[in-house]
């Protein structure tokens, strides 16, 4: 097969999945500049590697996993974030009961929640919930045990639940504020 | 994950599998267990529609923020190698991000697992799993209209060739020999009848009417009697349109989209691989006409 046959191939497999791993690079990373460009190193990363590619195997799935690779090396060298153990302490909270999540949200009210949670908590979420992977999906692609995914998940579902009851209150202040009423 | 067995106030227990249980993420069992709760348990039930909702919410507001309309052409022009230069990584570490990349194409084992499901291809055991697993995403009455179509259209393909059409409609017996013109009347002219039939899945008995797009998109409308306690009302989900004031409800799993409605008696149902948008109109079409049909026959 040609070089251009083959990079048509590419293009047909690979692009379809732009937006799902933009949006996905956006709520990792918080900011759409470097999102667009983890996302163009991943396409170039893929194709480069593409002659080791499966034909027919999930391919949606391979390029998250090149995302997850990509994204993790971005974050060690510009956040210098604490990347381990972040996840395995807060496990250790002690489970309270917890409070109705508000009916009537906003996207905005939504992702602030969602971005406030810790990054391996929102990464399974946004794969799981938000981009449907399988849970042994999940796992393949950030390369942990599918033990951990459900940890993680249960664990970050409920976060968001938490976090979506505290900013619909203080969105709800700010309302209340900029519509002059006492809060 | 294991098998769970719920006792006497397995509310709380029920509620750390709300979530996998929308994921259709369950083992069969527990599943069961789950829905069994579900039954009787309106604190629960309550429970799993507000995960459910906010599930939804959370999947809108992600999704709502697609790539720059340039950057698919960016990427196009550097695949070709022809702006490669201008494409470097802001950060460099470029060796490392390699490094993972080979990596990845090591472990590519993993993906050649995960095949593109062909229902008709997998054993009756299989197929039932998969329909199984893939209806546990939808809320409880969707599932009805949603298996029987995957069993008898799609897992089993019940169907003849294109151009072989039956039309016969002796085979719906007379209460509902009058829902194949009416269906005709109401798809578009491009949707071919393939098969007009009564069938049967997990126990339950359905009218079927399965119609086949040149481009190979099926469809299927699927009237089924409710049992006792059936309602979309009881499983309080959002309509997601209403035509001509009926509430037309829908959900998709699995690459399908059911959209479903009530009347007195019956379930009714449009399913097919077409877009959600593409489904929900074809619903709309046919809802009105087709309600007005059962609301006759029941009397």
């Amino acid at each position: 097969m040609g070089k251009q046959d083959r990079s048509k191939e590419f293009e047909s497999a690979a692009l379809p999945h732009l937006n799902d791993l933009y949006r996905t690079a956006t709520r990792l990373l918080f900011d759409r500049e470097r999102a667009e460009d983890v996302v163009q190193e991943v396409y170039l990363q893929a194709w480069k590697s593409f002659d080791r590619f499966e034909t027919g195997t999930n391919c949606r799935a391979w390029l998250y996993r090149i995302l997850f690779n990509t994204v993790h090396h971005y974050r060690r060298k510009w956040f210098s974030l604490r990347l381990v153990k972040e996840s395995e302490e807060l496990l250790e909270v002690a489970v309270a009961p917890e409070p109705p999540v508000p009916e009537s949200l906003t996207d905005k009210e939504i992702l602030a929640a969602l971005d406030r949670i810790p990054v391996d908590f929102r990464s399974v979420v946004l794969l799981a919930d938000v981009e449907e992977f399988a849970y042994k999906e999940v796992a393949g692609i950030l390369s942990i045990p599918i033990g951990t995914v459900m940890s993680r998940l249960s664990r970050g579902r409920r976060l968001l639940r938490e976090q979506l009851v505290d900013v619909a209150q203080s969105y709800g202040i700010q309302k209340a504020r900029q519509g002059g009423l006492s809060a | 994950m294991n098998v769970v067995q719920f006792g006497a106030n397995g509310c709380e227990k029920v509620r750390r599998y709300l979530d996998s249980y929308l994921s259709g993420e369950l083992l069969v069992e527990t599943n069961h267990e789950v829905l069994r709760h579900l039954e009787t348990c309106a604190s629960c039930t309550k429970e799993l529609e507000a995960r459910s909702r906010l599930r939804g919410q959370l999947k809108q507001a992600v999704r709502d923020e697609p790539a720059p309309p340039y950057l698919e052409q960016k990427i196009r022009t550097a695949i070709r190698g022809e702006g490669s230069r201008k494409f470097s990584f802001p950060w460099g570490a470029r060796w490392a991000l390699a490094a993972a990349v080979v990596m990845v194409a090591v472990m590519g084992g993993w993906f050649a697992l995960q095949q593109p499901v062909v229902l008709s291809e997998m054993n009756p055991a299989a197929q039932d799993s998969y329909i199984a697993k893939v209806s546990t995403r939808l809320v409880g009455v969707l599932r009805v209209g949603y298996g029987d179509h995957l069993h008898c259209s799609v897992a089993r393909k019940k169907m003849p060739a294109p151009g072989a059409v039956l039309t016969a409609e002796q085979q719906l017996g007379k209460d509902y020999q009058g829902l194949e013109p009416l269906v005709r009347a109401a798809v578009p002219g491009e949707f071919q009848m393939v098969m007009v039939h009564r069938c049967g899945y997990l126990g339950r008995r359905f009218v079927h009417l399965s119609l086949r797009r040149p481009d190979g998109k099926l469809l299927s409308v699927v009237v089924a009697r409710k049992e006792t306690g059936e309602s979309f009302l009881r499983d309080q989900i959002v309509p997601a349109l209403r035509a001509s004031g009926l509430p037309i409800y829908q959900q998709g799993s699995g690459g399908y989209q059911v959209a479903g409605f009530e009347t007195r008696d019956h379930l009714a149902y449009v399913v097919s691989d077409l877009p959600a948008v593409g489904n929900l109109q074809l619903a709309s079409r046919v809802a009105p006409a087709l309600r007005d049909f059962l609301a006759r026959l029941e009397g």
